[in-house]
Parts: structure tokens; sequence; C-alpha cells
């Protein structure tokens, strides 16, 4: 126990040494608005560190340290509006890894946990979550699988040497790997509401794929990656509210309206109490989800989304609390604030929305209950 | 009930395969426990009788006070091992220790008592012989509290040593039952961080003091107006030094609030099963809407389970419990009023009926406990006092009387 809360501790210290100096919001301002799209140095460095592998054992080359600490790091990225792909990444690495196949889990696992490769999920996108692109068909063909068609809204894309595609084969889901750089794919980018998470559209035509999983473990498969996904981008959330909540309490502290620091006023202070609140509440879910991912049991499914609502929420409210209390000043281009809305607003919708999140969590607690009633 | 694992770490069940065995003192309890179950009697006295004959019986064994020092007369557990012992408790259902109020003054004595007062009063506390209650509000003294003004003066005549109390106390829960009161007073003149104010031990058996019983919002009397006129209150009763009592009440209340989320977690987790349970029953988690609702309370209580053991740890290892224990305060107030705003939602029609209709829904217990919840947010520091603390002591804001006046 106390070793895991020392090896958190150095690493949150180390990224966030790191993230200091590397990624400041100068540098962020400027990789966002200008034709790059996301931080190739910063990953090469964070792989350095060990980042990408956190949550991959090390037969496969990555850490073994698993889902609390990767939770941890994504915490840190999301407080500097990191532009890395960690969050895609790791969402294709635990498909990789609950597949149990070995050859594809060779074949590319090594390479994404040195940072050499980064993934992204090329899936259908519904309020519930992630499901097939319903405009990509998978063929058979000699020696494997061709994919044709495409998936209009894709994260990562634009970084990602590998995707994990969600499409239908012979009538049935699937899971399928396409090497992103052969022949055949084509990345278009998309203006994104949060441009630190760059989104792109992805054709295929009748590019090569390795198929990862069938319609048996398509549902295990499939919700592997969508958890990991949803535990990253809410940590990411507590990373931006915990920002968002410190810039409006540092702004509250020192601007001076009626002769006295706006945040001496209880309309802002408690404001900013609440932001506390919340935001310690949503680590502390987080925590907890991802721990149940390390270490799963009934709960996990629950324990994941309940996290996952609550932060994504959490991350709205705070960063426009930050808005709000910087006034005119939160309301411009150069102030980072806006930034922080951004990737707020966007990770609420971007796997799934918050309200569907806590419908499913409370259909389940009661099926539950049901079941256990039965039992009795 | 549902098998909700709020606490990941399942007790070690004694097993094959080279398990753990149970600590000594879990057997012995789980012994107790066996020994000591039966239903609570239906009439109020007689339950009363029965918490005490449990809680004095259980002192006997040893096993009352899972935290304290064992010079203290407690166990001395560590973190882990009390959290077990609040769940074996929970889930024997074991009746509540009488007065939750006697582990707010224990402490305190514990940390700032003479040698004679902690040989005096933790053995009866804990055995509830004797009962207690806090006198901390006043009418002129709410949120505000060191505007207190009932007074204390020292008198030094034939009898002895003695300070004179005269003044009034309000909100006082237990008032009518208790053997004695923690009391703030005022010994010397207001100035700021509670200067003047001394913590006296009051027997609420002395001359010149006066219950007057007070009914609150659900119809019924749960606390109490106490007045004080001359009371003659022996010195040896004050705890640490006069004129520095505030700083004690301080530093043991918010030690006692880490350690009281410990058995209230169990406690919630319990009532939001319940909660989950009438919403199945009575098909209200067919609405959307109350699932939303319902996911919302479940995010609250494993908050305050995560956040409990979070803070409690910190005490623990001898640090202040953080600002994880100001937010638990929060989060705690606000849940149980939205917890039983959810369930009068789940109750729908029947939400009518009131608390001593003998056929509402589960004996009126949720309307019952809607109307005692607004107290939550109330009592022991206002909501709105405890986003001030949050802001001011936590993120360091500016104090919200202005820089001008402090």
């Amino acid at each position: 126990m106390t070793t895991t809360v020392g090896i958190e501790k150095d690493l949150r210290e180390a990224l966030g040494r790191l993230l200091a100096e590397r990624c400041d919001h100068e540098h962020v301002a400027a990789l966002a608005d200008g034709p790059q799209e996301w931080d190739r140095d910063l990953w090469a460095e964070l792989a350095a560190m060990g980042l990408p592998g956190l949550v991959v054992p090390p037969e496969h080359g990555g850490e073994g340290m698993g889902f609390a600490l990767a939770a941890a790091a994504q915490e840190e990225l999301g407080r500097r509006l990191a532009p890395v792909p960690a969050m895609s990444t790791t969402a294709v690495q635990a498909a990789l890894l609950a597949s149990g196949d070995s050859a594809e889990a060779a074949r590319w696992l090594p390479r994404l946990t040195s940072g050499e490769v980064t993934a992204a999920v090329a899936a259908g996108r519904t309020v519930d979550g992630w499901a097939m692109a319903d405009d990509v068909r998978a063929t058979r063909a000699p020696g494997g699988w061709r994919l044709s068609g495409r998936v209009p809204v894709v994260a990562d894309a634009a970084a990602a040497g590998l995707l994990l595609v969600a499409a239908g084969a012979d009538g049935d889901p699937a899971l399928f790997l396409v090497d992103a750089t052969v022949k055949g794919v084509r990345i278009d980018r998309l203006d994104a509401l949060d441009p630190t998470r760059p989104l792109a559209g992805v054709r295929m035509d009748g590019v090569p794929a390795g198929r990862l999983a069938g319609h048996e473990e398509f549902t295990e498969v499939f919700q592997a990656a969508e958890r990991a996904a949803l535990v990253l981008l809410a940590a990411d959330a507590v990373g931006v509210a915990a920002q968002a909540m410190d810039m409006a309490v540092e702004y509250a502290g020192t601007r001076r309206q009626f002769g006295r620091a706006i945040g001496s006023f209880q309309a802002i202070s408690h404001r900013c109490a609440d932001m506390l609140v919340a935001v310690e509440s949503s680590r502390a879910l987080v925590a907890a989800a991802a721990a149940s991912l390390d270490d799963p049991s009934e709960d996990t499914a629950v324990a994941v989304d309940l996290a996952a609502a609550h932060a994504l929420e959490t991350a709205v409210r705070v960063t426009g609390g930050c808005v709000q209390v910087h006034g005119g000043m939160g309301f411009t281009w150069e102030h980072p604030a806006h930034r922080y809305l951004r990737r707020a607003k966007a990770a609420e919708s971007l796997v799934a929305l918050p309200d569907r999140l806590r419908d499913r969590a409370a259909a389940a607690l009661v099926a539950r209950l049901d079941h256990d009633n039965e039992d009795n | 009930m549902a098998t909700v694992p709020a606490v990941p770490a399942e007790d070690a069940e004694p097993s094959s395969g080279g398990a753990p065995r149970p600590p000594e003192w879990r057997v012995r309890l789980r012994e107790f426990l066996a020994a000591h179950a039966g239903r609570p009697p239906q009439d109020k006295a007689e339950r009363l009788a029965w918490a005490r004959g449990f809680h004095a019986d259980l002192e006997e064994a040893g096993l009352a006070a899972p935290g304290w020092p064992v010079e203290a007369g407690g166990m001395g557990l560590e973190l882990a091992d009390q959290l077990a012992y609040h769940q074996e408790m929970t889930r024997a259902r074991a009746p509540k220790h009488p007065c939750g109020l006697s582990f707010i003054v224990a402490p305190t004595l514990i940390m700032h008592g003479t040698p004679e007062q902690r040989e005096r009063f933790l053995r009866p506390l804990l055995r509830a012989d004797e009962l207690w209650c806090q006198g901390f509000s006043e009418p002129g003294a709410g949120s505000d509290l060191t505007a207190l003004s009932t007074r204390a003066v020292r008198v030094q005549d034939s009898d002895g040593d003695h300070y004179l109390v005269t003044g009034q106390k309000v909100w006082t829960t237990m008032a009518d039952q208790a053997d004695w009161m923690f009391a703030l007073v005022r010994t010397g003149s207001p100035g700021p961080g509670g200067a003047g104010i001394s913590y006296l031990l009051i027997p609420m058996d002395a001359e010149g003091v006066t219950v007057r019983p007070l009914r609150d919002i659900s119809g019924g009397a749960h606390f109490a107006e106490v007045f004080f006129d001359g009371v003659r209150v022996p010195a040896a009763n004050l705890v640490g030094e006069e004129n520095k009592g505030w700083a004690i009440a301080r530093t043991s209340l918010g030690h006692e609030r880490a350690t009281a989320f410990l058995s209230d977690e169990f406690r919630y987790r319990r009532i939001v099963d319940e909660l989950l349970s009438l919403a199945a029953r009575t098909g209200a988690a067919a609405d959307p809407v109350v699932r939303q609702s319902l996911a919302r309370i479940e995010a609250s209580v494993r908050v305050l389970a995560s956040n409990s053991r979070r803070a409690l740890d910190l005490v623990l290892q001898g640090s202040d419990p953080g600002p994880a224990a100001s937010v638990n305060r929060l989060v705690k107030s606000e849940f149980e009023q939205e917890l039983h705003e959810v369930a009068l939602r789940v109750l729908g029609p029947d939400a009518v009926l009131g608390n001593r209709e003998r056929t509402a829904p589960e004996r009126g217990r949720w309307t019952y406990g809607y109307l005692m919840s607004r107290a939550s947010t109330i009592g022991a520091g206002t909501a709105e006092i405890q986003r001030n603390t949050i802001a001011e002591k936590v993120l360091g804001l500016p104090s919200h009387r202005g820089e001008t006046r402090s």
C-alpha cells in the first residue's frame, strides 16, 4: 500500500515537473491553434518515462503498474491539457490484452508501449458508448480480411499508427486491427471543439486488417477498451477540473472589486468550495474505478460508469465556473479558461454521455438487487 | 440485500488454502455478538436499557472503543481493523451506543483532560452508565459560536473552588436524559480566536439547571433548552486551561468528524441499499428520471466511503484529516437530504402520508427522515459555514468578513 502510494506520488511529481516545463499554456495554445495536431516530442519524453506502457504487463514490454497509476498519470496530463493520445492508445492496449490474441499482442503491444506507435479507436459513436461503425464492411480475403468504408469521427486518428475498428463481418460484429500507415487509409482532419484532442474522419479502401475479436468475444473485448477509455477520460477530466479550480481560486484571491478581493464574497467563495467538493469526489470515484479495472469484480462496470459520469460532469461545471469567476477575462481567446472548458465539454460526449452512464449504472444496481432477492 | 462492495477488501473469512486467521479480538467480538444477538424491544425505555446493557457488557469484555488508545480503555486498533470492527457491528445490527455525543467529549478528555477526569468519566461513558449532552449553541450564538454569553464566574469559598454558571443553551440533544453536559462557557472577555471561552463539565442534576423540551420539525422532542441559574460547578471540572476552551473544542471536533464517518459509512451503505430495494419493489426504478437520482445517490455513498477512509488514514498517521474531512462533512450533510428527497420521489403518491401514519410505507420512516434530515445542513455548522471553512481554510481564499474588518 505504502509503496503504491509512494510510486504514485513520485510519478505525479515527475510528470508535473516535465509538463510544467514542456507543456505550459503558451505551448498548448501554439500547438492547438497551429497546423500540428499533437505533441510528438512530448509523447517521446513520456514514453521515456514508461507512460504508454503503464497498464501493459512486462512480458509485452510494459510496466505492469495497472490502471490505478495510469489514471493518476492521466490526471496530470489533463491538468496541462497535454495534446497526446494516451487515452486512445491505452484503450487499444486494453482491447489487445483482453482479446488473448497472442500474435496480435506480440505484434503491436511492444511498439505501442515504447511510444513508437500510437493508436485510435474507430467505432460508431452513440450516446450510450461505442458501437459498430455502420459504414464499414469487412470482407474475407486470401490471408486475412479487408476493410472498406468510413468512420466519420475518430479521436486521435491523425497521430495513430494503429486503428482498432469495430465493423460488421458476415453480418456479425467484430474488431479489426488496421495499420494506419498503409495505402488505402485516408485521415481527414476535422475542426474539433477541443483541439488538444484532435479529431479526424477515417476512410478505408480495401485495406488489410487482422481480426482481433469475432462476434463471440466482441462484447468482452470492446467493453475492455471502452472501460479503459472511460476511466482515463474521467481521470483526465479530474485533472482538467482541478487546474480550472486552481485558476479560479488564484484569480478570486487577487482580483479586486468594490475595494476587496472578489474571493471574499461568498457568491464566489462558495462556488469555489463547491468546485473542491466536486473535484475531490470525482477523484475518489475515479481512483475506485481504476482500482476496479485492476482487480475486476461484478461491480467494475458500475464503478466505471459512476466515476465517468461524475468526473465528466464535474469538469464541465468547474471549467464553466472558472470562466465565470474570471469574468470578461475568461471570455477571451487569450486566456486559457476556454481551452479547459473545451476539453471538458468535448470529453463529455466523446465516449458516452454522463446521464446515459448513470442510467446504465442504476439499472445494473437494481437488476443486481432483483437477482439477489431471487437467490434468497 | 445488494452485495455492492462499498468496501473493496472484504474481511478475511477463515477458509482453506492458508487464508489468514482472523485476529483474536475479532474472534472474541464475533462470539460476543453471537451471544448478544436479539431484536430491539419495541418500547422506547426498554430499548434504551437494552442498548445500555449491551454497551456495558461490551466494555466489560474489553471490546469497546476500537480506535481509542488502550490506556484510555479502548482497543487501540489499526485503521483496517477499525473498519473491520464497524463492519462486524453493522452486520450484526448491534445497537448503536445510546449517546453519540459521548464520542465528541471523549477524545477531548483523552487529549486534554486531567488524569482524574479520564479516570472519573471515560469508563461510565463507554458503558453508557452516564449519558452526555453538548452545551455549545445559544440563542445568540449559532453559526457564530464564539459570541456565546453563558457566564461562568470563579468563586472560592468555604465549599472550595467553584464556577457559578448562569445563562442558556439551546438545541441540546438528550438534555432530558443526560447526566453531564460538556459546555463552552464565557470566563473572560470576548476577543479574536474564541478568547475568554472555557470548556466545562456540568452535572445536569445540579441545583439551578432547568431543562425545557423543544418540539422539532418532525413533531417529536429531540432536543431541549437548558437554563443555568447560578449553577455551582467544581473548578476541577474545567478541561484544559481557563479561557482556552475554544481551541480544545475545535481540535477535538475535527478529529471526531473524521472518525465519526467510519461508522456512518456502513450505515449509509445499508440505507442506500434499502432505498434501491424500495425503488425496485415499487417499480419506481423503471422511471429513467428516478434512475438518474438513484445513480447520484449511489455515487455519493461511494464518495463518502472513500473519503472517510482517506481522512481517517491521515488522522491515524497523526496528521490533520485534511480536505477530505471538510469535503465529507458537506457531502454528508447534503447527501442525507438528497437521499430522502429521492426516497419520497420513489414513494410517489404515498409521500403525502405523515410520519405518524401507521399505514404509511415502511411505517413512515422515509417521511420522518425527510423532515429530520433538514437538520443535516444546519446542525454542527450550517452548509454555508462549511463552505466558508472550505473556501478559507482549504482553498486559502480571503475571509468573507472582508479584509478591512479583520
